[in-house]
């Protein structure tokens, strides 16, 4: 059986799902919003288990699910007693993942753990270990090292540590506005004591590449982004009256040999990887997405990504 | 051709270029600036940079050191539905059944319906279609209805439609005195009221500027299928299965046959093959991977089955667009196929 491990909302996973009906392909869908049963046993003859016998897994978002319904009228907000029974039972899909991670190999795509581990700081050193070069960095919560920074590369950018700002409190709904250049007022009304920033040169940018890889092939979208003011900084500032121009490209054999390399560093064998091309045709490496999404990409550049994933899980039925 | 255009599949706008300029972008590919101007002599170096000027101001060219990188974008079009879309056509002497044939929809996964009531609107009529569909579990997901002007009809009727059935993209309703109007029910749903009659099959097949789409799904479309009629399958006012309802040619009553069946019938799939490349005009016409397409009321109605759709005004030769109705080279055809009606 393939499974396809998602979330209820995905158009990605609907896209790919159509494509294997088409392909007569049989699969199971476990969306994050919905109960499947547990029944793992352990013994000294091995492991069994009634319901996963996987022969193929994507993993495009979520995690298994294993709470009756009911207990979200028992504990409607997120209180202590629901994250508890949350991280109990996300023992379960833990060993999921990680066993038939080992025992399928290129046959489980993606992995929600590397999501939730995913460090932009070691993938950076990473990166850098791989070939790319990496715009200089800074994590500080000290103000007179923040200056400095700033003062030595004049164009500095600041973003997220790990994800974007989606905060729901007393005072309304607060979510990220995307990368931004530090300026003298940000730092003006910085206090003294302040939680650890995420602080990087700005580069001076060609374009910037979105690579999308699975089932062993690099889909690169080159995104010119430099032409429009409000994209200059991040393509994700989306300027959508005159989107930026998305187009096909390929990387340099080097290149893809690289992201290959550092793929194979990381342990994935899926994911969304931002690149940025300077002037000299030099290529950064900014941050890597384990569960990022990639229909855009497809549509832009007529790849067909959903076909070739469905392609990929169907093959061997 | 009088000219060509750019098409822009990102921003979905077009951009008229002198056909010259066409020849150094498709002839010249990958190669400098300097050698294309070397390539003229040197004689239109102002030209040619001046065309690249504006090329690059409308960001339709970036300059490289590495065009090898750049690869042509994919041309080929390929969806995992045998079928895309459906017109079923109800008038008041229709005794077909809906229920089944929308089965036999959702089993064929064919996402898009369309329903065109020629008679004035019937607000049960239409309730009890909804609420059929709302009961089934169906892989069909978006419908448009299309219904005659009813003055016991309210807004608020139709808004309750819209409520009902989320599947329901848009609601037209002709006929209705006054102008058009347009009202956004929410992000692509649309209750349209227009005084255009729309009251038989023989309306449609229009072709005009505002038709024109211009997004990649529909521009390769357009470069491998017929930009009407592929994925298309019909049911017209009598049952009688058909490429689309204006067609003459049927591949069986809905009563005792089934859609799957026509979709194996050796000559269902022909038209779905006919490219605007093939098409007498259309073929030398610089909208035509953006244009719609007619097969049911063509120029020559006794030729090959090739020539361009008859209510299309545009003349590539000249560039301009007229009157197609008025033109008296579609006397004839018109006639073949409308009788002798006075022309609007």
């Amino acid at each position: 059986m393939v499974y396809i491990l998602s979330e209820k909302t995905d158009r990605s996973t609907d896209l790919v799902t159509e494509w294997l009906v088409y392909l007569k392909s049989s699969f199971k869908r476990l969306n994050d919003e919905e109960r499947v049963e547990a029944s793992i046993s352990v013994s000294n003859n091995g492991v069994e288990s009634r319901y996963y016998q996987p022969r193929k897994v994507w993993h495009r978002r979520g995690n298994l699910n294993f709470l009756p319904d009911e207990i979200y009228d028992h504990y409607p907000d997120r209180t202590a007693f629901l994250r508890y029974f949350t991280r109990e039972s996300s023992v379960l899909g833990e060993f999921f993942e990680s066993r038939y991670r080992k025992l399928l190999g290129r046959n489980y795509i993606g992995s929600i753990s590397q999501e939730s581990l995913n460090n932009k700081l070691l993938n950076l050193v990473l990166a850098s270990k791989n070939g790319f070069l990496i715009p200089q960095t800074l994590v500080t919560s000290n103000k007179e090292e923040l200056v400095a920074f700033y003062k030595e590369h004049g164009c500095v950018i600041t973003k997220d540590l790990r994800a974007p700002v989606n905060i729901l409190s007393a005072g309304g709904h607060i979510v990220s506005d995307g990368v931004k250049l530090l300026n003298d007022k940000m730092i003006e009304q910085l206090e003294e004591k302040f939680v650890p920033v995420f602080l990087q040169k700005y580069v001076q940018k060609k374009y910037e590449i979105r690579s999308f890889a699975a089932c062993d092939k690099i889909y690169s979208m080159a995104i010119f982004s430099q032409g429009d003011e409000s994209t200059m900084i991040d393509y994700r500032n989306y300027n959508n009256k005159k989107p930026n121009r998305c187009v096909p490209v390929n990387l340099p054999p080097m290149v893809e040999q690289n992201l290959r390399n550092l793929m194979a560093a990381m342990e994935m064998n899926t994911g969304s990887f931002d690149l940025i091309v300077n002037k000299e045709n030099e290529y950064y490496f900014l941050e890597v997405n384990p569960m990022g999404q990639f229909h855009w990409l497809s549509e832009s550049c007529n790849y067909h990504i959903e076909r070739d994933i469905a392609q990929f899980l169907a093959d061997g039925k | 051709m009088t000219r060509s255009i750019l098409c822009d599949l990102e921003r979905q706008s077009y951009l008229q270029i002198p056909n010259d300029l066409y020849r150094i972008l498709t002839d010249h590919r990958g190669k400098s600036v300097a050698e294309i101007k070397a390539f003229y002599g040197n004689r239109y170096d102002a030209t040619i940079e001046d065309y690249f000027a504006r090329l690059s101001n409308a960001e339709f060219v970036f300059a490289t050191d590495h065009p090898e990188l750049f690869p042509v974008l994919d041309s080929s079009w390929d969806e995992p539905f045998e079928l895309t879309n459906a017109i079923i056509d109800i008038d008041n002497k229709s005794t077909f059944e809906l229920e089944s044939i929308f089965y036999q929809l959702s089993s064929l996964h064919c996402k898009f319906i369309q329903i065109r009531f020629f008679k004035s609107a019937q607000i049960e009529e239409m309730g009890s279609i909804i609420d059929f569909l709302n009961s089934m579990r169906s892989n069909s997901i978006g419908l448009e209805l299309l219904v005659g002007y009813n003055e016991l009809s309210t807004e608020a009727d139709y808004l309750l439609l819209f409520k009902k059935y989320k599947r329901l993209n848009s609601l037209i309703v002709y006929g209705m005195p006054g102008g058009k109007v347009i009202k956004r029910i929410e992000h692509s749903r649309y209750l349209v009221f227009t005084p255009v009659d729309l009251s038989s099959e023989h309306h449609c097949g229009h072709i005009s500027k505002e038709l024109f789409s211009i997004n990649i799904k529909t521009f390769t479309e357009a470069l491998n299928f017929n930009s009407c009629l592929n994925g298309k399958i019909s049911i017209d006012k009598r049952g009688e299965i058909k490429n689309c309802p204006s067609m003459t040619s049927s591949f069986g009553n809905i009563k005792d046959t089934k859609l799957s069946q026509v979709l194996l019938h050796p000559g269902y799939k022909k038209n779905w093959k006919i490219t605007k490349d093939q098409v007498h005009t259309c073929k030398s016409c610089e909208f035509r991977y953006i244009c719609t397409d007619c097969r049911a009321y063509v120029q020559h109605p006794d030729g090959d089955g090739l020539s361009k759709p008859l209510k299309c005004g545009y003349d590539p030769q000249i560039g301009e667009w007229t009157d197609w109705s008025i033109n008296p080279l579609n006397q004839a055809a018109y006639r073949h196929y409308f009788g002798e009606i006075s022309l609007q």
